[in-house]
């Protein structure tokens, strides 16, 4: 590492040497940081990237710029307006690097333990993958390819189907709105009690009218799935999209 | 004793069709048996399948039981399931699975603060594949979701339960 960690070499007005040499002698002020370019450090670090593209470790890249970035910070504090907390500022910058490498070493540790642990999980995965369970269960469900559940998307496409047919918005007399979310739920329930064969997703949209219907409608249809109270199915890809009662679930395989 | 000997048949037999791991409280609810006699039962069939040289073996896993292939034979039983190729967690998605082992409930920032990067395709593929699923949201602003792994992961790293996996200190001292 520390080979190619001296090939980078800034030079400057009165100064020449790497990036951490830099920083020492800002730290022990033997470099006024005002007489520090910065333009002029990324300018030559990135010429000396350019350069060196090819054989380039990351790591010393972006050590480079974690040093060069310090630069900058302490440049920056230091161009800012003193506010007369001049004391805790001096202990600031100490403390504030110390914070930020104990921190990022805890991090860091943090992350390593992780990787530890993927590493057991890879292991384990590997042994488990030798072991295999009948499954004729469900094999049979895989083959019975007949009815498939319905995911997000497809209730999506579904959606967007009707809308594009919706278009044209019939413009009727200004009418008080007479349903909500919660009604629609309520009437989707009615509906589904009186159909045990469950109802069509088109079937919900031809009763609208409006956008704002058919939006609410699918909402409630969505609330009811996810409180788990009704269940959707597709007969085939692209097929029509059937609602059922939950508890209805049985009698449809029978159908 | 005899008897025994034909409900340990039994559910040996159960063990080999039941699709995911069977628990000694659902063998209970089929059977009527006695925890104490499953265990026996159980504890019995795993020797005798130990002491001979089938190829099978009981398997303790996610909370359950489940008879299995000895891995021995992965060779020849994986030429026969080509098509049924076991699903391969990639290393980000393994790295966000054990995120979420040890720190469970946890929510998708907190699992990108460890990480350190976007997780919520991995959370994704990972829900997909029903090795996490969402188990409520957190009491907090925003009320962000909040995941757990499922039995499917402990199925897929051959894990009894989540305590099973390594201590996050003792991975600290090696």
């Amino acid at each position: 590492m520390s080979n190619i960690d001296i090939n980078f070499i800034i030079k400057f007005d009165n100064f020449e040497g790497p990036v951490n040499k830099l920083i020492k002698s800002i730290r022990e002020n033997i470099i006024d940081i005002d007489q520090v370019p910065i333009v002029d450090i990324l300018n030559q670090y990135l010429e000396y990237l350019l350069e060196n593209k090819n054989i380039i470790d990351l790591d010393i890249a972006s050590k480079i710029i974690t040093d060069a970035a310090l630069i900058l910070k302490i440049k920056s504090e230091h161009l800012l307006p003193n506010m007369g907390i001049e004391n805790i500022e001096q202990e600031d910058e100490e403390d504030n690097n110390f914070i930020f490498i104990e921190d990022k070493d805890a991090y860091l540790q943090e992350y390593n333990k992780y990787q530890k642990v993927v590493e057991h999980l890879k292991e384990r995965e590997d042994n488990q993958s030798k072991i295999y369970f009948p499954m004729i269960e469900r094999k049979l469900k895989e083959n019975n390819v007949e009815i498939q559940k319905v995911d997000l998307a497809d209730l999506l496409t579904a959606l967007e189907k009707v809308l594009q047919n919706k278009k044209e918005e019939d413009f009727l007399p200004v009418k008080k709105r007479s349903f909500t979310v919660a009604t629609k739920m309520k009437e989707i329930i009615d509906l589904l009690k009186n159909n045990k064969g469950g109802i069509s997703f088109n079937y919900f949209m031809e009763m609208t009218q409006g956008k704002l219907e058919i939006i609410v409608t699918f909402l409630a249809l969505l609330e009811l799935i996810y409180l788990k109270k009704i269940n959707c199915y597709q007969n085939k890809n692209f097929g029509k999209i059937i609602f059922y009662m939950k508890g209805d679930a049985l009698n449809l395989k029978k159908n | 004793m005899n008897n025994y000997s034909e409900w340990k048949n039994i559910i040996e037999c159960l063990l080999l069709v039941s699709d995911n791991p069977l628990t000694e409280k659902k063998i209970k609810e089929l059977t009527g048996l006695e925890k104490k006699i499953i265990n026996f039962l159980i504890k019995k069939l795993i020797s005798d399948y130990e002491n001979s040289s089938r190829p099978f073996k009981i398997y303790e896993i996610a909370g359950g039981y489940k008879l299995g292939t000895k891995p021995r034979y992965s060779l020849w039983v994986k030429k026969i399931l080509e098509n049924r190729k076991k699903y391969q967690i990639s290393k980000a998605a393994l790295e966000t699975l054990a995120i979420i082992a040890y720190n469970q409930p946890i929510t998708r920032l907190e699992i990108e603060k460890i990480r350190g990067v976007n997780c919520s395709g991995v959370l994704f593929n990972l829900l997909k594949h029903k090795f996490i699923k969402i188990s409520g949201r957190k009491k907090v602003p925003g009320n962000p979701l909040i995941y757990k792994v499922t039995d499917t992961f402990l199925i897929h790293f051959g894990l009894k339960k989540l305590s099973e996996l390594p201590k996050l200190t003792e991975i600290g001292i090696s």
